[in-house]
């Protein structure tokens, strides 16, 4: 990685000392087609008849977008080539810099005699809109962003057709030069946040930033935290309601995911889904989310606990299943465990590299085979089979990504506090966790906001989906300067 | 900030790793205490016997049973852990039996060397077996489970149905420091190929002193005004010829006790009861859907119970034992100087019993 | 953003100092020293904690909400501010060491009994230091979520109605009792927590309504106590309880689910909530004291000190027994302090206010 401070020889500092040095200097043919040295994609049409030059790269431009506005408006056409040219799609330069930017970002640049025009004729290759592979849901639109920020945009606002959505445009990357956009709408957001995520992303000094999920990182409140502090998505409409909750979004070009911030805790254990579906199912679907945390985090944990140190909670009947099932079990439970987890990982891990036929496979071949077998071999016990299991997709259930990869680490520090000090180890752990997220802050504001500090307001939209006529004010978290959301009368 | 927390996460680590496993308990390393026997040596020693449920796979309740001869039941665990290679625990006792010699002599010794250890749970059942607790344990019911899953099972299920109790270690221990009660425990007995519940075991404090037989145990818990549900019949009429039975189902009972006092001082009780239940089986010559054949046997019934409370608190106070926790009532209803002039254990055999019972037959079944 | 501890908050930080591992045996306590139908006494011991935070509200009037140690620094001379300083610190230090100790002990006696306590009591502690070092409104925050991390095994009486009955209370009131003044002592530190309601004037502003706040948190507390005495001498009746050690340990036994029994050890590992909140505030109120006498240290640096100081303190209290002596000596110093730190600020803002007062106008 090149860096700034120790490398002065990096070329956005060479591009800025010539920059001071010279000023701006006129674009000329000869200086870009010196700065394009080597660029064997560059293509370089003469005409020399009507003393223009075409320059462009011709697999970042659309090819009859071209003919027409480019050869058929200036080369192919009866007016004289300075009227030609003060034709609306035609944009005048006159720095060299804008020039060689232009061409880069898919424009063509065309020279006639000392003066330099630039055409917007970008199509850079892009895929179709297509459903999110990261987040899908049942019912609701399956549209996902792609990774032209353009695109992405213009899903944003379709969605939202609003002259309050606002869109700043920022850089990262000293060579990557990627373009950021915060996305707010504004009287809705409160601008401090905005101004916020608008510094930390311009304090990015990094010489390439290649995804959103690696600018999330860089602009987060605390790194060493295990917790995802923003809260990401493929979902143009997830994006479209957290505008309207009052939240900052980034998108950045390149990359279908974007991030809102502030977030809190909660909301990863949210999908668009809720808002879709009838009330009671969103709550019950919610809630049930929020169980599948625990189990999650305690279900081997508790199983390493019991089996450890407290044979005296289970009862009777249960016990002596489980021990008749350790019996035959020739490591101690924390051993145990974990091979099983780790077993579990392995599996996820595999399935998630592998193409989803052969990761298929690779379920059936881990879950029947490899579970049926260490039963039988006795290297686990089958209740530990069913905790780690129902533990893992307990896990898949949270809806982020990011949330279930977070939580399963967690629940590996769970699982070895539980084996040196059963129930107490637990309850430490526990304690130092709400610490740990006590202490946690999303932008700046406190990433357990609902409950700590204590807003009953917006448990409605926390816990439960209750119904839409109940949910009236934007989550307290965005201290929206505009905080009802919902005016109908009923 | 980062720093700080790694410097935490550290230190808990040395903290959480230096720490040795001392106390681990192994789940498959246990031998858990299932049932412990208690009984007495003519000697004056304990027989203490113990049996512990093997988790084998190929017999379902498969056991193994300990013996040691000691005063405590401590010494005794460590005497019998000679014997086995499990290490002997006791947080999933479920059953204390004690041999009735030993009961007559007395439990509270053993019971509060239990109650001491915070491992034992306090929801340990107490059960007085008639005879020797040691020789159910060691015997075989061949058609059913072993022993003491034989007794817990069984313990159980008649707790639920009221014909007989469910006293824990703790509501014994309850009972046995509260001045206004004397302890009851079931009793089981050995009938060669099966056990049975055999009524309660009455205390006078600690010590056993005699018993109800199991045909009271419905009336009992009828007049602690526990009783919810259960079978409970009644012979309204022993004449040979004309055998009146009645069997009262689904019961619903409520208790009001009042106390009253005379000049000379002694307590009347009246125990205001009401009971409501369903005729499932009547052998007599009324006719229950006429209301006022089905009165009569209302009436009948009332009069019926009444007496036979009656008798039962009266064979109580014999032996004076207050079972009923009648003494609760009287105490409550005293000032506190009159209650500890008044010694209850003489006093209680004075006290005038009585009881107003209404019944009500809520349904008679589907033939008119 | 300055954030201001809003009244909830302080309700619950109040609440949750107050609450502690002394639930355990309070009923006990109330049983043994006050005799039958000792819990009448909470009552009692509520209204003088009432009037104590009413001290506690006069100075916040008349101080018009300045920190105490600034009201200190203003009319005190050095000579005598310091040695104050150190001895709340050392005070609030110990007790909070202390604390947690006796959090560990008690755990020992129902698993882990070899298990060596230091080393158990050094993770809490780390823990302890991990939250102060974050700041008061991160404690308040933590503090309202282990409020509900505690406050749901409530719910688990209804598990034990049944065996509740009211004959057990017995109409007598305080027959058989021991010494009242003896229990009283024992009584009062099950409230103490409240008077740091002192501390936190500089971090409240009119909305957070203080003292009412500390009153409210007071009166749940009160609240909880009550409920968890009764339903003790209604459960165990009066004569037992008296016997019991941990009465609360004892019903958390006897709690029975169909997948679970035996509870009382993790439920008792949900009550480290409650001691770690009260633990913490002790040692952030020792760091607030101490930060005034060195002014200059860094505020982690001082956290630091007086955890491990405390920390090997507290090796000298080996059982129980010794701890629990020392907190009842520790405990006396604290009443002393909940009521006589009032007073004495109390006494200094009506002098300023009488010099002032001729200045000013």
């Amino acid at each position: 990685m090149l860096k700034k401070n120790n490398q002065p020889q990096s070329i956005s500092e060479l591009i800025q000392k010539e920059k001071i040095q010279e000023g701006q200097l006129p674009p000329t043919l000869s200086y870009t087609l010196q700065e394009f040295e080597d660029c064997s994609d560059l293509t370089h049409r003469s005409f020399p008849q009507k003393k223009v030059d075409i320059l462009y790269f011709g697999n970042l431009v659309d090819k009859d977008q071209l003919e027409r506005d480019v050869f058929q408006a200036v080369i192919y056409t009866n007016m004289d080539t300075q009227t030609a040219l003060s034709q609306s799609q035609f944009i005048k330069v006159v720095d060299s810099k804008e020039c060689i930017h232009g061409i880069l970002a898919g424009g063509a640049a065309v020279f006639y005699e000392e003066q330099a025009y630039m055409i917007e004729i970008a199509a850079p290759p892009s895929r179709a809109i297509t459903p999110s592979q990261a987040d899908p849901v049942i019912t609701g639109p399956h549209e996902g962003f792609t990774e032209e920020a353009s695109t992405n945009l213009s899903l944003i606002r379709k969605r939202l057709q609003s002259s309050h959505l606002k869109v700043i445009k920022l850089h990262v990357g000293e060579i990557t030069k990627n373009d950021v956009y915060v996305l707010y709408i504004k009287d809705i957001v409160r601008m401090e946040f905005v101004e916020d995520m608008k510094q930390r992303i311009m304090d990015i000094e990094m010489d390439a930033v290649f995804d959103t999920n690696m600018l999330l990182q860089l602009v987060e409140d605390d790194v060493a935290s295990i917790f995802p502090q923003y809260l990401t998505t493929e979902r143009p409409d997830a994006i479209a309601s957290k505008l309207v909750a009052g939240k900052v979004i980034v998108l950045m070009a390149g990359s279908p995911t974007a991030f809102c911030a502030p977030s809190t805790f909660f909301e990863f254990f949210t999908s668009s889904d809720d808002y879709y579906q009838r009330w009671l199912i969103g709550t019950s679907t919610r809630l049930l989310r929020f169980i599948a945390l625990i189990i999650t985090i305690s279900f081997t944990a508790l199983y390493v606990s019991i089996t450890t140190f407290h044979y005296e909670m289970i009862p009777e009947s249960l016990l002596l299943t489980l021990s008749e099932s350790r019996s035959r079990v020739p490591f101690p439970p924390l051993i145990e465990a974990l091979l099983m987890e780790a077993t579990i990982e392995l599996l996820r891990e595999a399935g998630a590299q592998l193409p989803t036929k052969i990761g298929q496979t690779i379920g059936i071949v881990g879950g029947i085979v490899i579970g049926q077998a260490a039963v039988q071999a006795g290297l686990t016990s089958k209740i530990l089979i069913i905790a780690v299991a129902s533990s893992a997709i307990a896990s898949f259930v949270i809806p982020s990504y990011e949330m279930s990869a977070s939580l399963r680490v967690l629940r590996f520090g769970f699982i070895l506090i539980a084996a040196i000090y059963g129930n107490l180890g637990l309850a430490l752990g526990l304690v130092a966790v709400v610490i740990h997220m006590c202490g946690l802050t999303s932008l700046r504001s406190s990433y357990l906001t609902g409950i700590a500090p204590l807003k009953p307001k917006d448990w409605k939209d926390i816990f439960i989906r209750a119904p839409f006529s109940m949910l009236r004010t934007r989550p307290s978290q965005s201290k929206s300067t505009n905080n009802v959301s919902n005016k109908m009368k009923r | 900030m980062t720093n700080k927390s790694f410097i935490i996460i550290l230190l808990f680590l040395l903290a959480t790793l230096t720490s040795g496993c001392r106390d681990q308990r192994i789940m498959e390393k246990l031998g858990f205490t299932h049932t412990v026997a208690y009984d007495l040596l003519p000697n004056g020693k304990t027989a203490f016997t113990l049996t512990l449920p093997k988790a084998d796979k190929n017999s379902e309740a498969h056991q193994e049973t300990l013996t040691a001869v000691s005063d405590s039941y401590k010494d005794a665990t460590i005497i019998m852990g000679r014997q086995t290679h499990f290490n002997l625990v006791n947080g999933q006792m479920r059953n204390v039996l004690f041999g009735t010699a030993l009961a007559k002599q007395g439990l509270w010794n053993h019971l509060n060397a239990l109650n001491r250890d915070p491992v034992v749970s306090p929801l340990a059942k107490i059960t007085i077996a008639s005879g020797n607790a040691g020789d159910i344990l060691k015997k075989d019911y061949k058609e059913h489970p072993k022993p003491g899953k034989y007794i817990d099972l069984l313990l159980d299920k008649q707790a639920k149905n009221f014909a007989s109790y469910r006293i824990t270690l703790f509501s014994f221990s309850r009972d046995y420091y509260d001045d206004g009660i004397d302890p009851i425990a079931p009793t089981i007995k050995d009938n060669g190929d099966t056990l049975e519940t055999f009524g309660l075991a009455l205390f006078q404090d600690d010590k056993y002193v005699t018993k109800l037989p199991p045909k009271d145990t419905i009336l009992f818990a009828f007049l602690t005004g526990t009783f919810r549900k259960g079978n409970w019949n009644m012979y309204l009429s022993e004449k040979l010829k004309k055998k009146e039975l009645v069997v009262l189902n689904y019961l619903n009972s409520t208790k009001k006790v009042q106390v009253t006092h005379d000049q000379t001082g002694t307590p009347h009780i009246l125990y205001d009861l009401t009971l409501k239940g369903t005729v499932v089986d009547y052998t007599g010559p009324l006719n229950l859907s006429i209301d006022a054949e089905r009165h009569e046997l209302e009436k009948k019934i009332g009069d019926h119970v009444r007496a036979e409370a009656k008798r039962m608190v009266a064979h109580m106070q014999k032996y004076k034992a207050d079972s009923l926790g009648i003494g609760k009532h009287v105490r409550n209803s005293m000032s506190y100087s009159q209650w500890k002039k008044m010694n209850w254990r003489e006093e209680y055999p004075k006290v005038v019993f009585d009881c107003k019972i209404k019944v009500t037959i809520m349904e008679y079944g589907t033939f008119r | 953003m300055r954030e201001n501890l809003s009244a909830f908050h302080v309700t619950i930080l109040i609440f949750m100092i107050q609450f502690g591992v002394v639930l355990f045996n309070l009923s006990q306590i109330e049983a043994y020293y006050f005799g039958m139908n000792g819990w009448l006494i909470l009552f009692v011991v509520f209204a003088i904690v009432t009037l104590n935070i009413l001290l506690i509200g006069i100075v916040y009037r008349l101080g018009n909400g300045r920190s105490i140690f600034e009201i200190f620094e203003e009319a005190l001379p050095s000579i005598i501010r310091i040695p104050l300083y150190i001895f709340l610190t050392s005070l609030w230090g110990l007790l909070g060491s202390l604390l947690g100790k006796q959090y560990v002990l008690i755990f020992q006696m129902i698993a882990f009994p070899t298990s060596s306590t230091m080393l158990i009591k050094l993770l809490i502690d780390l823990l302890g230091f991990y939250l102060v070092s974050k700041g008061i409104y991160t404690i308040s925050k933590a503090s309202s979520i282990f409020f509900w991390l505690v406050i749901w095994t409530a719910i688990l009486f209804l598990f034990l109605m049944k065996e509740f009955e009211f004959v057990r209370l017995t109409p007598f009131i305080f027959r058989e009792h021991k010494d009242y003044l003896e229990g009283f002592f024992y009584v009062y530190p099950a409230f103490l927590g409240f008077e740091f309601s002192l501390l936190l004037f500089p971090y409240v502003n009119k909305k957070s309504k203080l003292i009412k706040s500390t009153f409210l948190g007071n009166l749940l507390l009160t609240i909880v106590y009550l409920i968890i005495s009764i339903f003790s001498f209604g459960f165990f009746g009066y004569h037992l309880l008296k016997e019991l050690q941990f009465p609360m340990i004892e019903l958390f036994a006897c709690i029975q689910l169909p997948f679970i029994e035996r509870m009382e050890n993790i439920i008792y590992g949900f009550f480290l909530c409650t001691t770690i909140i009260t633990l913490v505030f002790y040692f952030w109120s020792a760091k607030e004291a101490l930060s005034r006498v060195f002014p200059k240290v860094k505020q982690n640096t001082l956290g630091i000190m007086i955890i491990a100081i405390t920390y090997l303190i507290s090796f000298c209290a080996q059982v129980l027994n010794d701890v629990e002596t020392w907190l009842r000596y520790l405990g006396y110093l604290e009443i002393g302090v909940a009521v006589g730190l009032p007073l004495i600020l109390i006494m200094i803002l009506l002098l300023q206010r009488k010099r002032g007062g001729i200045i000013d106008k």
